[in-house]
């Protein structure tokens, strides 16, 4: 693939992506991606871990102080600190309130350093969180967040019908600029709880098609198939909620949810999409080696033509396979989900 | 609330099938007892060739068999991990075409269908 020296001048962050998912794209073994990619990627580390400083040191915490602040370990801060990347859009939302960030710099934030998209005011988290970071609540930002969504969930879980008259993002986003109270907030996201309910709906209708269209001896429930196949016990409750279209996705569950539904790296970035999340990001490390994954599988696939029977785990466990051979950090929770290498 | 059809042209012969009336529909050639709810004459198209199904107001189409393929606009659709389907989620406008992509060895143009959501006023 050629890239012209204007391409790359006028968007040099695009032109890396591209080039290095075009590089992962020909990796033709681990070892291939562990020497060309990974060392790739060890700027984003270190930026990751000057941010984080920069972040402690201009708001005069010390790394416990901000642990606390983040509600999370302080060994979590000290891996962050040495370029890990938490591996949760949430988290990133937690360290952005807790650096008094204003919307702009948290979509800074989630964008360039998460490459998540940034704040989604349809979706009923970062409603809240756009409403909390205009109040700027200072210290209390992360606690004002967590109660109000609290109180609100509550509310929103027992509307879940689909809105399919839609309300355009830009018009929601105007009124939670104009709220001014916790109140009035709760008010609004009741009075029009299925917009936020039906955030998801296309994501929730896909999930559903692909296991219908594929996994006919379940007869098309979720539900049967994660109990049929031994899935863990949280992706289980994952499935079940999107069986009742009431499930917040988050990154990595869905990723592992298309692992164990055996979904090519185009059906992954689908989904992602549908839950306004960006594609698979060829600039995160561990995303970098799921597209390997997925990558190297489809192509085995379709030079295998003798195999007629679909084994539903086999996916699964050459991701583990591969992701445990390369010690990255913070994904120990996404392997154990996936099943074990079989020993024969 | 929205109306959703397809608008499905062969040969110079245009049919308009109302969607919402049930939630399967199946799609191919007619011949003996197989009695597709779209039915298409041409032989690029396969007697089981897809089926748009509904999920919770969403249409999708799902490419049942690789034979004869199905293209999305213009796209081929391709099948998943082992042969797995794909289904695709139909936007307003969307264009599928069903057998060959351009001129079939009989001289006719392919089978084409266009989906299209239409406001209802209630």
């Amino acid at each position: 693939m050629m890239y012209s020296e204007t391409e790359k001048k006028n968007n040099p962050s695009k032109y890396d992506t591209v080039f290095i998912r075009d590089i992962i794209s020909k990796c033709e073994d681990v070892e291939e991606l562990k020497s060309k990619i990974l060392p790739m990627l060890k700027d984003q580390k270190d930026q990751w871990s000057e941010k984080i400083g920069e972040i402690i040191e201009k708001n005069g915490y010390t790394k416990s102080a901000f642990a606390e602040a983040c509600r999370v370990s302080r060994v979590s801060v000290d891996k962050w600190c040495k370029g890990a990347i938490p591996k949760n859009r949430e988290t990133f939302l937690r360290i952005g309130m807790a650096a008094h960030y204003d919307r702009n710099q948290m979509d800074q934030l989630l964008q360039r350093y998460g490459q998540y998209p940034g704040l989604y005011p349809k979706s009923l988290e970062d409603c809240v969180c756009i409403f909390v970071l205009q109040k700027q609540y200072g210290e209390s930002a992360l606690g004002r967040y967590e109660a109000i969504l609290d109180r609100i969930k509550t509310e929103i879980i027992k509307d879940n019908e689909p809105n399919l008259g839609e309300f355009s993002t830009v018009f929601v986003d105007e009124r939670i600029r104009n709220i001014t109270s916790e109140e009035d907030l709760q008010k609004f996201v009741s009075d029009n709880a299925s917009i936020f309910s039906s955030a998801y709906h296309k994501f929730y209708a896909y999930v559903k098609i692909c296991i219908k269209a594929n996994y006919n001896g379940y007869a098309g429930s979720v539900f049967e198939l994660a109990e049929g196949q031994g899935w863990s016990s949280s992706l289980r409750q994952c499935v079940s909620e999107i069986r009742q279209n009431k499930w917040y996705p988050t990154r990595n569950k869905i990723i592992s949810l298309g692992l164990h539904l055996s979904m090519d790296h185009d059906q992954i970035d689908e989904m992602l999409e549908l839950a306004h999340m960006e594609p698979l990001c060829a600039k995160n490390i561990f995303e970098s080696v799921i597209m390997f994954v997925l990558d190297d599988a489809s192509l085995n696939n379709m030079m295998d033509t003798q195999s007629e029977e679909y084994d539903p785990d086999e996916l699964c466990r050459y991701a583990r396979s591969v992701l445990e051979g390369l010690d990255l950090p913070e994904i120990e929770a996404f392997i154990t989900e996936l099943p074990e290498i079989d020993d024969e | 609330m929205n109306n959703n059809l397809l608008i499905v042209s062969e040969n110079e012969r245009t049919h308009v099938y109302d969607l919402d009336t049930r939630s399967t529909w199946e799609v191919g050639r007619p011949y003996k007892e197989i009695d597709p709810d779209i039915k298409f004459y041409g032989k690029s198209v396969s007697r089981k060739h897809g089926r748009l199904q509904n999920i919770d107001g969403f249409w999708f189409y799902l490419d049942t068999n690789r034979k004869n393929g199905t293209r999305y606009n213009g796209k081929l659709i391709e099948p998943g991990i082992n042969g797995r389907i794909k289904p695709v989620m139909l936007e307003d406008g969307d264009i599928l075409e069903f057998g060959c992509g351009e001129k079939c060895s009989d001289g006719s143009k392919p089978a084409v269908a266009k989906y299209v959501v239409n406001q209802k006023n209630d």
